[in-house]
């Protein structure tokens, strides 16, 4: 039996469990308009110099020793992952930046009204936020890991005049327990470990990007307000589990026109950790199987089988300050995955994700919860990310 | 077994397709004997559908989206010949309109055994359909070679329509069947209801293999199972072949029965309309997607064609359209293959119902994308542009 070749997928995919990496920070970045090739090659390449310094405990970029018998101060070493991701906008052939044409599915999610068919802007004036030439995600060890580490980019853009900007953050956080601000279980139906690497590898068409990814990033707005003005029994039909336990729905009968729902048994064990919340069984009940969870994942099958549209997803929540309605928070939805089209069938198909906002029947019986609309977009992103290699991850399409 | 999305059209000669059905099943249990097969499986069994998209999934990933987007669709003054070669998936369309500027798209999931029956049995039914197809009278000389086709036996009627349907391997549909003219029913050699049934039979198998991660066992992946089985009777690296077949393993290591929920086919389950923008930028309204040749009934399709162009009365046609997903003018069928869901039904029965013993799975699974796994359809497509 042949052994897998190396992996080249750049850090910060978690193909297996990190708890060290609790913290996310995704920033967007513009390479300077009329930027020849070189300028854009070095500014890059620097930036991605800086990141990789402090990531092993380099000096701090203010605080070197400046004096006689002074000694610098270093970042301590391996609290953050960087990964660079490369946007719809930098493979314009107006902008000459690379002679590599665009992937096909690598498009700008701004213009032509909302991006998914149940998926809307939180406002219209939010369309293209999430999105430039080039993104960098950060994940550490907390919030100042990743923090440190984006200023530190900066100072580098402006003691050395790059042609860089960094034109937004979106930052957010893990949970401890394992749960989403709706309070239910969320990211352990994700796909088992010994599966992601398939899912999230790219193989064919382009080259450059063979043994790389594409990231989508999705800052998902929750309107907790109307979430939680659900009843228990209708936000666990809508998931498709057990608020309390995590257990999948097995089935629901109607009592007095009242669904009441039954879950699988869980072992008594640590189900997270072996694995009981992955992929619950289908159930062939047709309210449970339009839940989010069933939804998600209609046809249950491996990564390695085309449409099964398999992703890796590796979510961060965020909280945003409150408005006078509520808390404004969400769920930084970052997925990889070998094809865009798998994300977009996920989103778009009627029968999976694209005739409800979340999850329930578009024609529910009396009884069934509402299709309500909880969730909308407050920024968005598509990038192709290369494997590493050389200077930097892609450093070959600007050459 | 009724006809496919229960059509009436068949009329006396419904039990014939029954018989066909049947017969076929019989033939692929012969070859792939489980006792997890029980294909008219009845109430005590719940649905399951199994779905995938109508683009082929191979050509793209082996020559690239560009190059087997134009490839999938070519056509000579014979008719289609990238069809007959890439359209795998157990549908086929083609594209309606001069060069470039295509106006219609059109796909349909029938499959040939049912049509050759129809057009055997039912031959002025048939010639109404076919014409309704074409958008122009079509003749009984076009399909039959004769002004009336009462005057030739069934047998006969039958043999001419199936060279016209769906040619013996190396051959190429004619007629209404060609593209050129009309697209009636599946002609790939692989799309076919003995295919189909063999697909679904022989994956009623129980196969374990270990998780290499977690060293627990668990239900062969569909590489796993195919690269286990020593009788071809899927295509790994497909859409609909590998999603099928996983599906059914898994339903066999669970001890359960499977079977195909009535009427079997391969049907249209939907396609994304929000996908495609108008020149206007706003979506595609859903009723320009139009399904036929079936039904949809208590929130389950049963279609087996659907067309989308553009109404009468819009300054724009389907060439002006663009996808939503990859920003570029529609241009090629295969944009708009890669926005429709096909899939079949399938009826599973309680667990544990039969004995699993479940056959280990030990050989490596081949990957797909891989030179190796390209190397035949890279020739194919090759001899393809060089002619």
């Amino acid at each position: 039996m042949s052994s897998s070749p190396p992996c080249q997928l750049q850090d910060g995919i978690y193909l297996e469990r990190r708890d060290d990496r609790a913290a996310f920070l995704l920033a967007t970045l513009q390479i300077h308009r009329g930027s020849e090739r070189p300028d854009a090659l070095h500014a890059i390449e620097r930036v991605w110099q800086v990141l990789a310094e402090l990531r092993r405990g380099g000096v701090l970029r203010d605080l070197a020793d400046t004096r006689p018998a002074e000694a610098p101060v270093t970042a301590p070493p391996g609290t953050f992952d960087a990964l660079l991701g490369f946007g719809a906008s930098f493979f314009d052939p107006q902008r000459d930046l690379t002679d590599a044409p665009r992937p096909s599915l690598l498009v700008s999610l701004a213009g032509q009204g909302q991006p998914f068919p149940q998926l809307p802007w939180t406002a219209d004036d939010l369309a293209g936020r999430g999105e430039n030439d080039l993104c960098l995600q950060l994940t550490g060890r907390d919030q100042h890991a990743v923090g440190r580490a984006i200023v530190e980019a900066w100072k580098v853009i402006v003691d050395e005049q790059l042609s860089l900007t960094i034109t937004g953050t979106f930052d957010g956080f893990g949970r401890d327990d394992g749960r989403s601000w709706i309070g239910f279980h969320d990211g352990v139906s994700n796909i088992e470990p010994s599966m992601r690497r398939a899912a999230v590898e790219c193989r064919g068409d382009p080259d450059w990007n063979h043994g790389g990814t594409y990231l989508a990033f999705l800052r998902c707005g929750v309107n907790l307000g109307a979430w939680r003005r659900l009843t228990r029994t209708e936000q666990e039909l809508l998931v498709g589990r057990d608020k309390l336990t995590g257990a999948g729905l097995r089935s629901v009968t109607m009592r007095d026109g009242v669904p009441v729902p039954s879950a699988f048994s869980l072992p008594a064990d640590d189900a997270e950790a072996s694995g009981a919340f992955r992929d619950p069984p289908e159930t062939g009940d047709p309210i449970v199987e339009a839940s989010h969870i069933h939804r998600a994942n209609q046809n249950r099958a491996s990564a390695t089988t085309a449409a099964a549209h398999r992703i890796y997803r590796q979510g961060y929540e965020y909280l945003d300050g409150f408005a006078a309605t509520g808390p404004r928070l969400g769920l930084n939805f970052v997925s990889f995955q070998c094809e865009l089209d798998h994300l977009r069938q996920i989103l778009c198909l009627p029968s999976w994700l694209g005739e409800v906002n979340f999850g329930g029947r578009s024609d529910r019986a009396p009884g069934e919860p509402p299709p309500i609309s909880v969730i909308t977009l407050d920024a968005a992103g598509l990038y192709a990310v290369p494997p590493c290699s050389g200077r930097f991850p892609g450093a070959q399409l600007l050459v | 077994m009724r006809s496919p999305s229960d059509l009436a059209e068949l009329g006396d000669a419904a039990s014939r397709w029954a018989a066909v059905v049947e017969s076929s099943v019989a033939e692929a249990l012969a070859q792939d004997p489980t006792e997890h097969i029980a294909i008219d499986a009845g109430n005590e069994t719940q649905r399951r559908v199994v779905d995938w998209p109508a683009i082929p999934q191979r050509p793209r990933r082996c020559l690239g989206r560009v190059r087997a987007d134009r490839l999938v669709g070519l056509r000579d003054t014979q008719g289609d010949i990238g069809r007959l070669e890439f359209q795998d998936e157990y549908a086929e369309w083609r594209m309606v309109g001069e060069g470039d500027r295509p106006e219609r798209f059109e796909l349909t999931t029938e499959l040939p055994e049912y049509w050759e029956l129809l057009t055997a049995y039912q031959p002025r039914r048939a010639l109404a359909v076919l014409s309704a197809f074409a958008r122009r009278t079509v003749s009984a000389h076009e399909v039959f070679g004769a002004t009336d086709p009462e005057l030739l036996d069934v047998d006969e009627r039958g043999r001419r329509a199936r060279r016209m349907l769906a040619p013996e391997r190396g051959g190429r549909p004619a007629g209404l069947n060609n593209g050129v003219y009309a697209i009636t029913c599946l002609s790939h050699p692989t799309s076919t209801l003995d295919a189909l049934v063999r697909l679904v039979v022989g994956s009623a198998v129980p196969v374990l293999t270990q998780d290499r991660m977690t060293s627990t066992a668990r239900a062969a992946t569909a590489s796993e199972f195919i690269a286990s089985r020593s009788q071809a009777f899927a295509q790994d690296c497909r859409g609909s072949d590998p999603v099928v077949v996983e599906r059914i393993v898994s339903l066999a290591c669970d001890g359960r029965h499977i079977g195909v929920d009535a009427p079997l086919g391969v049907y249209v389950l939907g396609a994304q309309a929000h996908e495609l923008v108008t020149p206007h930028g706003d979506p595609v309204p859903p009723g320009w997607f139009r399904f036929s040749r079936g039904l949809r009934r208590a929130g389950v399709s049963r279609y087996q064609r659907m067309t989308l162009e553009v109404p009468s009365g819009q300054d724009f046609t389907l060439a002006d359209l663009r996808s939503r997903r990859t920003g570029e003018a529609i241009r090629h069928g295969a944009q708009i293959a890669e926005l429709v869901q096909v899939g079949v039904y399938l009826r599973a029965g309680a667990p544990d119902a039969v004995a699993v013993t479940a056959t280990p799975q030990k050989r490596k699974a081949p990957e797909c994308g891989t030179p190796s796994e390209c190397a035949e359809l890279r020739s194919r497509a090759d001899a393809m542009e060089r002619a």
